[in-house]
Formats: structure tokens, C-alpha cells, sequence
């Protein structure tokens, strides 16, 4: 494991650019500051530096994240700098921090427009095919009009292919059962299952997956594609956007969810994806599970999580 | 502006307009280059022809007004261009959404009823990018939605297909109900206002006692078949009310749905143990006070019932006003012999679920 190739990884990682999204900026952070506190020792001084950088624009970001989430991850940064890093780097990325917060909550009492707009159930259809699980998941929950969109059985076929089987987008030799995903999944709804590609519930189908392995429930910030072994955000994945895979040419698709926890493993190079891509599903139950209890269940009201 | 530059140094160039008419009745026009941009514009020229003049103006569907009319025309006469790059586009795409929350939903809605399919993606895109990462009560903020949704549907995202504009308007009733209780909860207003009522019940009651005695006698008769009906109401409901609300307590699980249904149980059982006190303490002959003390819940109670059942258009204002202010204004006194047509099943005074109601009135029918 030489220098470079830690760069490399954590390169691929790709912590810079998620900071700049305001959506993934919470779980950027929260990956960042468990950096810093597992591994920020170990590390050559020149991926040092960057880390630190990084966490220093994580902070200038922070007046635009204008969600409780944000802000809270922010601060469980904070905690992680204040530990790892020595004095000097310390001090700038509390001054860091404070400038940041002072902006934050300056922004925040200047948003003020009053007034609600109903939008139509297909613009709605529309805009919800744009968002990730996690997304679609809490979008049901605003009100009925928002709901009934969100339940919408089209968006979470998209989204089950994307994620777990894309077998309904490519040619499969038994073409009347293109659309059925693997039997244990299936769920029924509405009147009769004569053909059972138009009956299928999608959203129970995403669902039933879910709760079958122990680490989709706990909303994983970061999936890992089994065939190119690349780490991903697991808010990448849309209904409308799938995973490209250079590698997996007919193959099915093998996402899998994989903690924080594991992402500094792998940084550090104490793990290969590709043998762990395998063992996740019980490696996350049995293993570290510190992490686990901390982050919020996908299906219920997610709570603001925080790994101290 | 090249339009008016091109005005200048060519005069005998005629550009051709299109007219296009808004909901409201304002009337717009606009280059024709820029109008063919949107699909729907451009059939309705092709099939009907009209268009060319004021009085032949397109017009526009409702969801279009005029501002965001002239939004979507600057979005087209840009893009309508053929000499721009990608990057200028993208450029352009990008300052051009930057407006707030609302505008940019009428925008989506606007550009989606005139089937302007990249603008409907752009804006799309743009408030899917807000929605992300938030909490729905964050969400509801940035967008002003409703809470109206129960919390049991919170909890398991319901497929109830069926729309009942009636059940969502009295979830949103019973989201600012449970509001309101607890903040009554806070101040201990209710509590007072009880002790106050049952005192005086009970002060009328003994100057009743030691004035009139004559009068009871002829009412007697009356008054126990009347208070007898009433109290089997109320009773029942009593009843009823701590099952409805402890099935619904089992159902929900997590913290704050179990807080304001504690809230709910508990203000009920004050309010149904008033009338209870108010029933053993009386006797039957007694009493005009306490009689129009059960009139009252008897009439909210069965004015309730009558709310599931009747039109909506009258119950939209019926509704409106229950929200606000719980004392009925009690309109028929004639309502007693009606009052063998309700089961104590049919009308619950409580919080039960939604759900729950909806099928029992169902059955009703």
C-alpha cells in the first residue's frame, strides 16, 4: 500500500465535489469527519493537507445548505477536526466553522416568500423521478397531493431496476416474466394476477428488498457496484439514473450498500471491494455496528443522525 | 435588444406576431419565431389558423398566467437561436432558474401544460434539487404545503386510492386540532373552564331545588324519557372513545403520535367524564340548565354525524367553521326524535383514525 495509491482512493472518493451538492453535503461530512478521526494519523502529509483543505471548504459551504441535516453534520465535522487535527490546523477550521455558522443562520431568517402553488400529479410524477431513494422515500410523507405522487408505481419500477435488478430494461430469454423481479419480492396488488407484469407493487418490491438485508434499512450514504468495484453515493442512483457500469456487460446488476465505516477500511486499504462486496450483508450485522444504530431507518420519519 | 436594433435597419421587414390569449383574458403578443418554440402553440396555429390577430388570439390553458407567460418567452427566444453553444445554453438555463419556490412551480406547471419539454425538464431538475436532502417538515416549509396527512399514513404510506377531499380537509383539521390541544394542554385552560361550567350546573341546580318545586313534577315525565336518551349517547361515546384510542395507540408507535393522542384521550375523558358527573349527579325531574348542557353535546355530537353524510359544498363551510370555534350554534331543537336513527357507533367524539370513520359511515349506506 504506497502513498499513491491512497491518493488514488481517496480521490475516488470524490469528497470535494459531493460538498459542492447540497444534498449529499451531509453525508460527505459525516464520511469526512470519520476520516478524520480513524485515519487522518495514518496518513502520508501531503493527503493530509488535502483533507484538511477539504474540510476547510466544507465549512465555506455550509451557509448554502440551508437544512437541519446540514447544519448538524456540520458540527459533527467540527467534533472530528477538534480531535484529530494538531494545533495550528485546529484553531483555522474552528474560525473556519464559526465564520461559516455566523452566514448559515444569517441566510436562513432572510428566506421569506409566502404563498403555496399546487403543482399537478404528473409534473409532480416528473419531478419525483429526479430524486433518489432516500428522497422519494421522505417526499411521501409531506402531505396527501405530494403522496399520491409519490407512490406512483412507475417511478419505483425505475428506481427497483436501477438499484437492485435491471432485468425489466435488458432482454431476458423468458420474456412474459421480464418485468417480475425474483419471487420472494413479489408483491401483488390490485385485482387479478393473470399476467403478472402489470400487476406487479413496485414500491413494496423496493421495500421487501430492503428490510431482507440488514444494511439498506439503515440508509446507506455510499453503495458500491460489484462489478467496477467503484464507491458511489447511493443518492447518484435515481429513478432516471442508473449506475454506468464499464464492466458489467450482460450481467445483473450487484449494488450493495456499505458503511461509513468501511469506506475508511477501504481508504486506508485494509479491505478489497471486491471480497467485501460479498460479505457485506453479514459482515454489517454481526461486525462494528456502532454506526448502524446511529443511522436513521429508511421507512420512518429519519431522525437527525450523529456518530460521536 | 436585436429585435428593435433590426427594426431600426430594416424597417420594410415585417416580423409576424402571434396572439395569444391568457386565462384571465389578458392578451399577449409575440414574435412568431418565439411562439412556434412550444409545441402547443405551434398545433394550434397549424390546426385552427387563428393566432394572427387580436381578436383571433390562441388562447392559453388556465395554468398559464401572464408572467410566467413572459418568463416562458424569454426561455424560448433564446433557445430558439440555432447559432448558441451548449455552453452558452447551459449558462443562460442556469441563471434563469434562479427564482423562488413559487414561481418556479407555476413555471413547471405553465411549461408542462404548453408542453415545452426541456423547460419542464429544466425546472424539474431544479426543484427536485431542492427537495433532496430535506425532511418533509423542511420541505413543507420551502414549498407552504399542508400537514395533512394522519400519522399512521406517515408511518405506513397508505394506498388509498380513493381521494376523499372530506378526509383530507378533517386531517388537516384534526394536524391543527391536535395543535391546538396541546398547546391548550400547556396553559391548563380547558381544565379550568370545566370546573367552572360543572359549578355552575351545580349552583343552578340547588337554587332549583330550593325555589321551584312544582314545576319539576310536570316536566318529570318528559325529562326522564328525554335525559335517559342522552345520557345512553354520551355514555357510549365515553365508552367507545378510550377503545378508538387505545386501538389507536397501539397502531402508532412512535413518539409523537402517542404524545397528542394521550393529549386527545385525555381531554376527551374530561370532556365525557363532565357529562358523566353531570348525569349521576342529577336527578331526572331537574333541571333546564343541565338539560341544555346535554343538548348541546348531543347536538354537536349528532351535528357531526350529519357531516359525514351530507353534500360537501355544504360541509366545506360547515368544516371550516368547526376548526375554529367548537360551540354550535344549536339551530333545531326537533332533533330528539331523530335521535333513535344514531348508534353510538356511528359517531365517535374523539381522534379515532380516519380510516376507522370512513368505513363505518360507508356502512352506513
Amino acid at each position: 500500500m504506497g502513498r499513491a495509491t491512497v491518493r488514488e482512493r481517496y480521490e475516488k472518493l470524490g469528497l470535494a465535489e459531493a460538498l459542492s451538492r447540497a444534498h449529499d453535503y451531509p453525508s460527505a461530512c459525516q464520511e469526512l469527519g470519520l476520516i478524520l478521526r480513524l485515519a487522518y494519523a495514518d496518513l502520508p502529509k501531503n493527503l493530509q493537507s488535502v483533507v484538511f483543505q477539504d474540510t476547510l471548504s466544507a465549512f465555506r459551504f455550509l451557509p448554502e445548505v440551508q437544512t437541519g441535516h446540514g447544519l448538524s453534520s456540520a458540527n459533527v465535522l467540527l467534533q472530528a477536526a477538534e480531535v484529530a487535527l494538531p494545533k495550528q490546523k485546529k484553531a483555522l477550521a474552528v474560525s473556519e466553522f464559526k465564520h461559516a455558522a455566523v452566514a448559515h443562520k444569517r441566510r436562513s431568517r432572510a428566506h421569506h416568500d409566502g404563498g403555496s402553488v399546487v403543482l399537478p400529479y404528473d409534473v409532480l410524477v416528473h419531478i419525483f423521478s429526479f430524486l433518489d431513494l432516500r428522497s422519494l422515500a421522505s417526499v411521501g410523507l409531506v402531505c396527501w397531493a405530494w403522496n399520491s405522487a409519490a407512490i406512483d408505481n412507475g417511478l419505483w419500477q425505475m428506481l427497483y431496476s436501477n438499484l437492485f435488478d435491471n432485468d425489466s430494461t435488458c432482454t431476458s430469454k423468458e420474456q412474459d416474466h421480464k418485468l417480475v423481479p425474483d419471487g420472494k419480492d413479489v408483491v401483488f396488488h390490485g385485482g387479478m394476477g393473470v399476467d403478472p407484469t402489470i400487476n406487479v407493487d413496485w414500491k413494496e418490491a423496493v421495500r421487501r428488498k430492503c428490510e431482507g438485508v440488514s444494511s439498506w434499512k439503515f440508509l446507506p450514504n455510499r453503495v458500491v457496484c460489484g462489478h467496477c468495484q467503484s464507491i458511489i453515493w447511493s443518492s447518484g442512483i435515481t429513478c432516471r439514473t442508473s449506475h454506468e457500469c464499464s464492466k458489467i456487460g450482460n450481467q445483473k446488476l450487484n449494488i450493495r450498500p456499505i458503511s461509513p465505516y468501511k469506506v475508511v477500511e477501504y481508504l486506508l486499504g485494509e479491505i478489497e471491494l471486491a471480497v467485501m462486496s460479498s460479505d457485506t450483508d453479514d459482515s454489517d450485522s454481526d461486525g462494528p455496528s456502532p454506526s448502524t444504530q446511529h443511522l436513521p431507518r429508511l421507512w420512518a420519519y429519519p431522525k437527525l443522525s450523529s456518530n460521536s | 435588444m436585436s429585435e428593435s436594433e433590426k427594426a431600426i435597419i430594416k424597417p420594410e421587414v415585417m416580423k409576424s406576431f402571434i396572439w395569444l390569449q391568457c386565462a384571465d383574458g389578458s392578451i399577449q403578443q409575440v414574435e412568431e419565431e418565439v411562439a412556434m418554440f412550444c409545441p402547443m402553440i405551434y398545433r394550434e396555429i397549424l390546426r385552427t389558423g387563428m393566432g394572427s390577430s387580436k381578436n383571433y388570439a390562441i388562447s392559453l390553458p388556465e395554468r398559464v398566467n401572464p408572467a410566467i407567460l413572459s418568463l416562458i418567452f424569454d426561455y424560448c427566444r433564446f433557445h430558439q437561436v440555432p447559432g448558441r453553444s451548449n455552453m452558452e445554453r447551459k449558462s443562460f438555463d442556469e441563471k434563469f432558474i434562479r427564482m423562488d419556490t413559487k414561481r418556479l412551480c407555476e413555471l413547471t406547471s405553465a411549461a408542462d401544460s404548453l408542453q415545452l419539454k426541456p423547460l419542464v425538464d429544466l425546472t424539474s431538475r431544479a426543484l427536485a434539487r431542492m427537495i433532496e436532502g430535506k425532511t418533509p417538515e423542511e420541505i413543507r416549509e420551502t414549498f407552504h404545503l399542508p400537514d395533512d396527512l394522519t400519522e399512521e399514513e406517515k408511518l405506513e404510506p397508505l394506498k388509498n386510492v380513493n381521494d376523499d377531499p372530506r378526509i383530507r380537509l378533517l386531517n388537516r383539521l384534526y394536524a391543527r386540532k391536535r395543535k391546538e390541544l396541546k398547546d391548550r394542554q400547556k396553559l391548563k385552560n380547558t381544565e379550568v373552564k370545566e370546573e367552572k361550567k360543572d359549578e355552575r350546573s351545580v349552583d343552578e341546580i340547588l337554587s332549583f331545588i330550593n325555589g321551584d318545586e312544582d314545576s319539576k313534577g310536570v316536566k318529570a315525565i318528559k325529562n326522564k324519557k328525554k335525559n335517559r336518551k342522552k345520557k345512553d349517547l354520551p355514555k357510549d361515546i365515553s365508552r367507545n372513545d378510550p377503545a378508538k384510542v387505545h386501538k389507536k395507540k397501539e397502531a402508532t408507535f412512535s413518539p409523537s403520535p402517542s404524545q397528542s393522542s394521550e393529549a386527545q384521550e385525555n381531554d376527551e375523558v374530561a370532556f365525557a367524564s363532565n357529562g358523566e358527573f353531570e348525569d349521576g349527579d342529577i336527578d331526572d325531574e331537574l333541571d333546564p340548565a343541565v338539560k341544555e348542557e346535554l343538548d348541546r353535546l348531543v347536538l354537536e355530537v349528532e351535528d357531526f354525524a350529519r357531516r359525514l353524510n351530507s353534500d360537501w359544498p355544504e360541509r366545506m363551510q360547515e368544516i371550516l367553521s368547526f376548526g375554529q370555534d367548537r360551540r354550535l350554534v344549536p339551530n333545531l331543537m326537533n332533533s330528539n326524535g331523530s335521535l333513535k336513527k344514531f348508534t353510538a357507533d356511528d359517531v365517535v367524539v374523539g381522534v379515532p383514525s380516519m380510516v376507522a370513520v370512513d368505513e363505518k359511515s360507508d356502512g352506513e349506506r
